[in-house]
């Protein structure tokens, strides 16, 4: 039994605010929570799911972006290089999303959700120690600061070029599978980057809402945005990314993690599961 | 700049949001007890999935359109925030960035344009 449009309209929107707190303060975009909602609950078509996603992506980056830059977290610099390879590796993985049957992309979000959140769990429990600027990311101009409790206190990106590689990857699987990969970009910039983990979200968050639009064109053609569907979503991810970007900045990013890796965790065996009882 | 960036990125953030408003609940009142089955990929009639197609559907009132009107604003808000970066680059005569941002400008555009 299919929802009436109404009913659709507010349940979505109210799952759309929640992507948008939850996509703002990790830097992921609201996809992550606006695809399993849709085909799981609603039981929509993974493409529809996906043109969704890319909305609430975008919706989530341009959202929150306005007061990170204006608070100074998100680094333009790093995010602009880093994107560069990003934007490259979607432009790939959209042609490719087409040849790709639903179910299967639905199993390869699930590995890569899986994949994201043992990454995220394990973070928590190395700690970085205080770095040297790195030659590479000096000539580069990245070093920066960003606030902290009184003031602001500098950091060194490190391993540029490492980084950079790793972004393409992101970039590839965001085309394929039309979300921003923020998990990717962030643990890349957290753990290999080393910034401080609310310049890693807030950077990456910037990151995810140009790359999702290089696709957007591609999606938009082939109709996989629906204005049914798109309209409680970017209203409610708009609403949820303006509460969020509030929210960084009280918020402890150990405590977010924890929460997220078990979150994701759930909705990779949830997407997993779909995917392979559509394939028998 | 960079108060100007934020302040650029609210409005156009704002205008989408009002803009899908408007055309989502005309949709929602006059179709709001019509089923809605997304179960089976059927894809978009041409006037919502082109630019000129939505354009003249929001000139029509069509709700639909200017639903995707919205969201064509709120696609072209990162386009906008890129576009910014590089002016700010070419004002900081900062050569390197500028390069680099003209870069994902032009891959931004090219994704589209082949879309």
């Amino acid at each position: 039994m299919a929802p009436n449009v109404l009913e659709l309209t507010l349940l979505l929107w109210l799952g759309a605010v929640v992507a948008g707190i939850v996509g703002a303060l990790t830097g992921l975009g609201g996809g992550i929570v606006i695809v399993p909602m849709l085909t799981l609950l609603f039981k929509v078509d993974m493409r529809y799911a996906i043109g969704a996603a890319l909305i609430s992506v975008i919706a989530t980056s341009s959202g929150a972006a306005a007061s990170y830059v204006r608070e100074g977290y998100s680094n333009i610099r790093v995010g602009m290089f880093l994107e560069v390879a990003t934007t490259a590796g979607a432009l790939s993985g959209a042609f490719v999303a087409g040849l790709i049957p639903t179910s299967a992309l639905a199993v390869v979000f699930g590995l890569f959700l899986l994949y994201s959140a043992a990454v995220t769990l394990r973070a928590q429990h190395e700690t970085a120690e205080p770095v040297s600027p790195d030659p590479t990311a000096t000539r580069l101009n990245m070093n920066s600061t960003y606030p902290v409790a009184h003031g602001h206190a500098a950091y060194y990106p490190q391993r540029v070029g490492l980084t950079w590689a790793l972004m393409a990857v992101a970039g590839l699987l965001s085309g394929l599978l039309g979300i921003g990969s923020g998990a990717l970009k962030v643990l890349a910039m957290d753990r290999i980057m080393r910034l401080p983990f609310k310049v890693s979200t807030t950077t990456s968050n910037f990151m995810i809402g140009v790359t999702a639009a290089a696709s957007a064109g591609i999606y938009l053609s082939r109709g996989y945005i629906d204005p049914v569907l798109a309209m409680p979503v970017m209203l409610g991810v708009l609403v949820g990314a303006f509460t969020g970007s509030r929210l960084l900045v009280a918020a402890t990013p150990a405590v977010l993690r924890t929460l997220l890796g078990v979150v994701i965790v759930a909705l990779a065996i949830e997407m997993i599961v779909h995917g392979v009882a559509a394939w028998i | 700049m960079e108060q100007l960036l934020g302040w650029v990125l609210q409005l156009g953030v704002l205008l989408a949001a009002a803009v899908a408003l408007l055309g989502g609940l005309f949709y929602v009142f006059g179709h709001a007890m019509q089923a809605a089955d997304y179960r089976v990929f059927q894809g978009e009639p041409a006037d919502v999935t082109t630019l000129g197609g939505i354009v003249r559907g929001a000139w029509h009132l069509n709700s639909r359109d200017i639903v995707q009107l919205g969201v064509l604003i709120l696609l072209a808000t990162p386009i906008t925030r890129v576009s910014l970066s590089a002016l700010a680059f070419a004002c900081q005569r900062d050569r390197t960035y500028l390069i680099v941002t003209a870069l994902v400008l032009a891959l931004l555009l090219a994704s589209l344009l082949t879309g």
